[in-house]
Parts: structure tokens; C-alpha cells; sequence
């Protein structure tokens, strides 16, 4: 599995080029920033630093781009835990235990948690690539548009099952985002939802509208506490506490292994990513565990999951890039460019050809997550402090910098008033007990899901049969049926148990008495 | 909460949830009237009417929460209701509105000022030396930064 001439040839590559070093600690830092700046993301970050890699060699130019990857995995996490408000869509699942460990005032240790299972997470997605790349990659080519358009349905159908009380509500919220998210001219050429203005061709902005789903909502919530977290002895940041948070992670290893094999797998699956990753090593975290009740009321298993599912999933999209050629997802995309202007194409070839390459930046990134564990500790200690500013600033100052940031993505005003617009749906959402993470993950994987479904429907010729032919599609229609028939299975056999036994113990009660 | 004002949230969650489903039957007409092709409908017709079943199950079992809280023996359920709102997110919605609205007119130094300055002393800041200069040096901030890493933002001052 491992060629072993190949990894000496990769040291040897690695140890005499000092630049491959060089570029691993600033690039962390500005994916640690990018991750954690709600808007900013991965992509753009590497965007920015993708004409600085012109001048550079191949493996120092990927390694300095995977190093903002690296960074922005753990960064989104940052606020998702301390705000409720997740840097991207690949820290949604992290809110929902994080969130509630810092209102208990352990956001110290929840940060620690999501520091260590972030860097095992992506550590261990190396670990796979590294020996499972050939396989990997053979089994993306099994999915076809049926199958791609079932793992999205899926992501979203968890996702509207974890959240609040009401299943409906959440396959609602789900379903809304997913209508918003065809808004624009379709792949077809159709043209819907569009009021007649021309700066919704495109659809909806996306960035804007999550910043004001989870931002502006998040913080309209606020108004009227003091500080994220009432108590000031809570407050305090503690380095102790931190590392302590960072040795409970390690406690759990199969959590961490579990988490991270889902979020390899489903990173090498195009298009989905780890958005999805991150929900659905929660969710079966969540099953799988013997009191799925305490998760979502801070329970640190669900920091584990959330953040070892969605920093794999990065080794799963290489895996995609390096053999295959095909881009997961935004930051993937940027990755390819890098490849195309140093002349080097992905696919079997380039792994079968320059496997010295392939392993010198599996090498690379391995070093990346130590690297990343060195600055993230420091970094948390400062963004920790975030708790200790009072809500009356903190409130004008994230909207005024989330409106600023929304005119800079889309350049004229439809950044800044889709933001406005969202910002009042999200505030009546969570108001009316809908979760809002269900509409984000609808309006972002609405139009894969449309045009997923399309490629299906003429690649079929719309026979219905069609799906008899592919067992993966079955599995996943499978699983999306038991994702939204399970959980009300499970409380109807729990109420009938509980009115046997209420019936048993009656006639108990009657049978003594006579 | 009491029993009325819990009625009168199952009220405003029933309206709520009405509201999505006019939006979403409007979506879909929307859509029918650019086209009618299989291409088209493929997603937005079965999602739709998927969707006005889930509005019509929400408003069922908030009109069965609504009964259930008028019993005498009701739990003290306590969901988040928009009519006790604080009036400081009206106000504060309002002006994130202004805001976006008049960003064009009077440039983004000078409304990023006011709003933050404006939002700071709804939110209960008294003390005017860091009404005023939290938001100069709040606003001089970020807009340098949006000035050096985006093209050309209206400005009035800066």
C-alpha cells in the first residue's frame, strides 16, 4: 500500500526545500482568521494567497494553500462555539454542543476539545489518504448524479431531524432553504423567484444570507444579556482549562476515529463535503451513544464528532483532487488551480507517476495539524476573550462588520440587503422554534440538489426503475428514510413500552389489592 | 407564560407557518409560469407540495398545543413569543434596515458611525466618550480595512 522509495524520495524532497516550512505556520494563521471571521472563508482566503504561489515550487505552493484549509477547518469552530454562530457551514453541528458548554461557562474546555479533535480528525484523514488513496478514489467513480443527489437529500434530511423539538419544523426549515436555494436562473435556463431583478440571476447570495441567517439572527436573540455568559466567574479564560479540554478529547478515541473515517469518506464525495461531514459523524455520534438525550445540552461527544467529521473530511477531498482530478468544493477548486499553473494535472497518472509528489504533500499536510495544534492554543487563549466583551458592543460591532463584509463579497448592495432580509427570517425562525442550521444546509445544497436531480432524471429517461440499478442510491434513500422515519419510530415504541408498563403496573396495583 | 399569551403565541406560530406556506405556493407559481417542463418542476413541484403538508402539520399541532395549554394541568411550557419581545430588537432590526438602505446615499464611513453609535446607546452605553469614539475608531478601522482589501466602497469623509 505504501511505496516505500516513493516516501524516501518525498523526505528528501521535503528536507531540502526549506520553503515547504516556511509557509506552513503563516498559512495556518490566516485559515485560523479566515475560518474565524463569519464570511470569510477558506476559499477566499486561499483565493487572495493563489497568485503568491506563482513564484513558489509545486509542493511549497499546495502546502501553503492546504495550510489555510488546515487552519480555516479548526477556525470556523471558533465562533460556532463561543457565539452560537458558525464561521462556515462545516461548524454547524459544532454549535450545537459547543454553544451550550460555553453558556456553562466551559468554553475553555470546549475549545480544547474542538482544537484536539480537529487536528486527530484531519491527522487521521492523512493517515487514509495515504494508504487507502487507489481505493478511495475508485469509489467516488461509483457515484453517479442519483447517488450525489440522495448523500445531499440525506445531509439535509439529518440535519432537519436534529434540530428543535418539531420534526415538521425541521424538515420545513430544511425544505425552505432548499426552495431559496433554486432562486436565479436554473441549469436549464429557467428563470424563477427572481422579483424581475437581474442581481438574482445568480441566485440568492449565499454568504449574505448565512451571515444573516446565523449572525444578525443569532445576535438579534441577544439583545437584553449582558454577556454571552452571565456569570463572570465563568468568564475567565484559563490556559489550564484549555489544555484540560484538549486531554478530554484524546479520551474518546473511537468517537475520534468514528468521526474522522465518515468525514474522510464523505470528503472525497464531490459537492457535499464538509458541510455534511460534520452533521452526519454528529448525528451517528448522537445514535450511536447510550444517552443520545445529553447531546446538544453540552455534551463534549458532540464537540468530538462535530469537529473530527468536518477536518477529515479535508483529507477526503485531496484524495478526490489528487486522483481523480476533480474538485470537491470551493477551496478544492482553488487547489486545482494551483495545480494547473505549475503545469501539473490530478488523476491516476499524476498519482501513479509522481507518487514522491502525492506522498511529500501528505507529508506536508500531516506536519500542518502538529503545526496547527503549536498556534491554535494560543489563538483560542485570544479569541476566548470574546466572552469577556459586553453584548451592548459586541452586538452593533459583528452586524456593522457583517454588512461591511457582504458589500465586499457581492460589490454592490444586494450583499448587504439580502443580509438584512435573512436576518429577519432568521430571527423569526428560531423565535417560532425552527432551526435555522436546516435552512443554511438547504440554501447551500439546493442547487447541487436540482441539478443533481436533473442529470439523473436524463441520464434515466425518466424511468423510476432506474434506481433498481444502483444499489449506493438505494443504501442512501435507505438511510434518508430512516433518518426521518427513525426518530418517530423510536418515540412511538418508547411511548407504547411506557404504556405497557403503565398498564402492567396497574394491573398489579389491582391484583395486590383484590 | 399564561394561558393567554400561550394562545396567543400558537396564534402567531400559525401565521407564521401560513406565511411560509403563501411563500412557498407563490414560489412554485412562479415557477410554473416560466415553465412547465419536467426540467423545470423537477424539484420545486414535489418540494412544494411537500411543503404546504409540513405547514399544514405545524399549524395542527400548534392549534393541539394551544388546547393542551388551556388545560388546568398544563405543563409550564415557556416557548419564546414575539409579542413579549424587547422593544431594543425592533429597534435595533429597524436600524440595521436604515442602515443598509441609506449606505449608498451617505457613504459607508459616515452610516457605519451612526449605526454603531446609534445601536450602542439603544442597547444601554451611556457614558459619550465611548459612544463617540468606540464608533470613530470602530468605523476608521474597518473601513481601512475594506478600502485596502475590496474595490472602491461609497464613501463621505474617508
Amino acid at each position: 500500500m505504501i511505496d516505500l522509495d516513493a516516501t524516501a524520495s518525498a523526505i528528501s524532497l521535503l528536507s531540502t526545500d526549506p520553503m515547504a516550512w516556511m509557509v506552513i505556520a503563516p498559512g495556518i494563521l490566516i485559515g485560523l482568521l479566515a475560518g474565524a471571521i463569519p464570511g470569510i472563508s477558506a476559499s477566499m482566503a486561499m483565493v487572495i494567497l493563489l497568485p503568491f504561489t506563482l513564484y513558489m515550487g509545486f509542493v511549497p505552493a499546495i502546502l501553503l494553500l492546504t495550510s489555510v484549509f488546515t487552519g480555516a477547518g479548526f477556525g470556523c469552530a471558533i465562533p460556532a462555539i463561543l457565539m452560537k454562530i458558525p464561521g462556515t457551514t462545516a461548524a454547524v453541528a459544532t454549535t450545537f454542543d459547543g454553544f451550550p458548554m460555553t453558556e456553562q461557562g466551559r468554553h475553555n474546555e470546549a475549545l480544547g476539545i474542538g482544537l484536539m479533535s480537529s487536528v486527530i480528525g484531519c491527522a487521521l484523514s492523512y493517515v487514509f489518504l495515504l494508504l487507502l488513496i487507489a481505493p478511495l478514489a475508485s469509489f467516488v467513480l461509483l457515484l453517479g448524479p442519483l447517488e450525489l443527489f440522495m448523500i445531499a437529500t440525506w445531509g439535509l434530511t439529518l440535519i432537519a431531524a436534529l434540530g428543535g423539538a418539531s420534526m415538521a419544523k425541521g424538515l420545513l426549515a430544511g425544505l425552505l432553504g432548499l426552495l431559496i436555494g433554486t432562486v436565479g436562473m436554473s441549469d436549464t435556463g429557467y428563470i424563477r423567484g427572481t422579483f424581475g431583478s437581474p442581481m438574482l440571476l445568480d441566485g440568492v447570495p449565499a454568504i449574505p444570507a448565512l451571515m444573516g441567517l446565523f449572525v444578525a439572527s443569532q445576535l438579534l436573540n441577544s439583545i437584553g444579556q449582558d454577556y454571552i455568559i452571565g456569570d463572570a466567574e465563568d468568564r475567565k479564560i484559563s490556559l489550564r482549562r484549555i489544555l484540560a479540554g484538549m486531554q478530554l478529547a484524546t479520551r474518546y478515541p473511537f468517537i475520534l476515529l468514528k468521526g474522522s473515517v465518515i468525514g474522510a469518506l464523505i470528503g472525497v464525495v464531490p459537492g457535499v463535503g464538509s458541510s455534511v461531514s460534520n452533521l452526519i459523524s454528529y448525528s451517528v455520534v448522537r445514535k450511536g451513544d447510550r444517552d443520545p438525550d445529553s447531546f446538544g445540552k453540552g455534551n463534549p461527544k458532540g464537540v468530538i464528532a462535530a469537529e473530527s467529521g468536518n477536518s477529515s473530511s479535508e483529507g477526503g477531498s485531496l484524495t478526490t483532487l489528487m486522483a481523480l482530478g476533480i474538485p470537491g468544493g470551493g477551496a478544492t477548486a482553488i487547489l486545482l488551480s494551483a495545480f494547473m499553473m505549475h503545469n501539473i494535472v490530478g488523476g491516476p497518472r499524476f498519482i501513479r507517476e509522481q507518487t514522491d509528489i502525492v506522498y511529500a504533500i501528505i507529508f506536508g499536510n500531516l506536519v500542518q495539524t502538529l503545526v496547527l495544534l503549536v498556534i491554535g492554543v494560543p489563538f483560542i487563549y485570544m479569541a476566548c476573550r470574546i466572552v469577556q466583551v459586553p453584548m451592548r458592543i459586541l452586538i452593533p460591532s459583528v452586524l456593522a462588520m457583517a454588512v461591511l463584509g457582504a458589500f465586499a463579497l457581492t460589490g454592490n448592495a444586494s450583499g448587504p440587503v439580502t443580509l438584512v432580509v435573512f436576518a429577519i427570517l432568521g430571527w423569526l425562525l428560531t423565535r417560532f422554534d425552527y432551526p435555522v442550521p436546516a435552512t443554511v444546509i438547504g440554501l447551500m445544497l439546493g442547487p447541487m440538489v436540482e441539478s443533481e436531480l436533473i442529470r439523473s432524471y436524463q441520464v434515466s429517461g425518466g424511468a423510476w426503475s432506474f434506481i433498481l440499478e444502483r444499489p449506493l442510491a438505494m443504501l442512501f434513500a435507505f438511510l434518508i428514510l430512516v433518518s426521518v422515519g427513525g426518530p418517530s419510530l423510536l418515540r412511538g415504541l418508547r411511548r407504547a413500552r411506557a404504556g405497557t408498563e403503565t398498564v402492567a403496573a396497574s394491573l398489579k396495583a389491582e391484583g395486590s389489592r383484590s | 407564560m399564561r394561558p393567554n399569551s400561550r394562545t396567543r403565541h400558537a396564534l402567531l406560530d400559525i401565521a407564521f407557518a401560513l406565511a411560509l406556506g403563501i411563500a412557498i405556493l407563490w414560489y412554485l407559481s412562479d415557477a410554473y409560469s416560466a415553465s412547465a417542463r419536467i426540467s423545470n418542476l423537477i424539484l420545486i413541484l414535489p418540494a412544494s407540495v411537500v411543503g404546504v403538508l409540513l405547514v399544514a402539520i405545524v399549524a395542527m399541532q400548534a392549534a393541539m398545543a394551544a388546547r393542551r395549554s388551556r388545560a388546568p394541568d398544563a405543563a409550564p411550557h415557556e416557548p419564546p413569543a414575539v409579542s413579549g419581545t424587547d422593544w431594543r430588537v425592533f429597534a435595533i432590526m429597524a436600524g440595521l434596515a436604515v442602515y443598509v438602505f441609506v449606505q449608498d446615499g451617505i457613504g459607508f464611513d459616515l452610516s457605519t458611525f451612526l449605526f454603531v453609535a446609534v445601536s450602542l446607546f439603544v442597547l444601554g452605553e451611556r457614558n459619550k466618550y465611548t459612544l463617540i469614539l468606540y464608533s470613530v475608531i470602530f468605523t476608521a478601522a474597518n473601513i481601512y480595512i475594506q478600502k485596502t482589501t475590496s474595490y472602491s466602497i461609497p464613501l463621505m469623509f474617508m
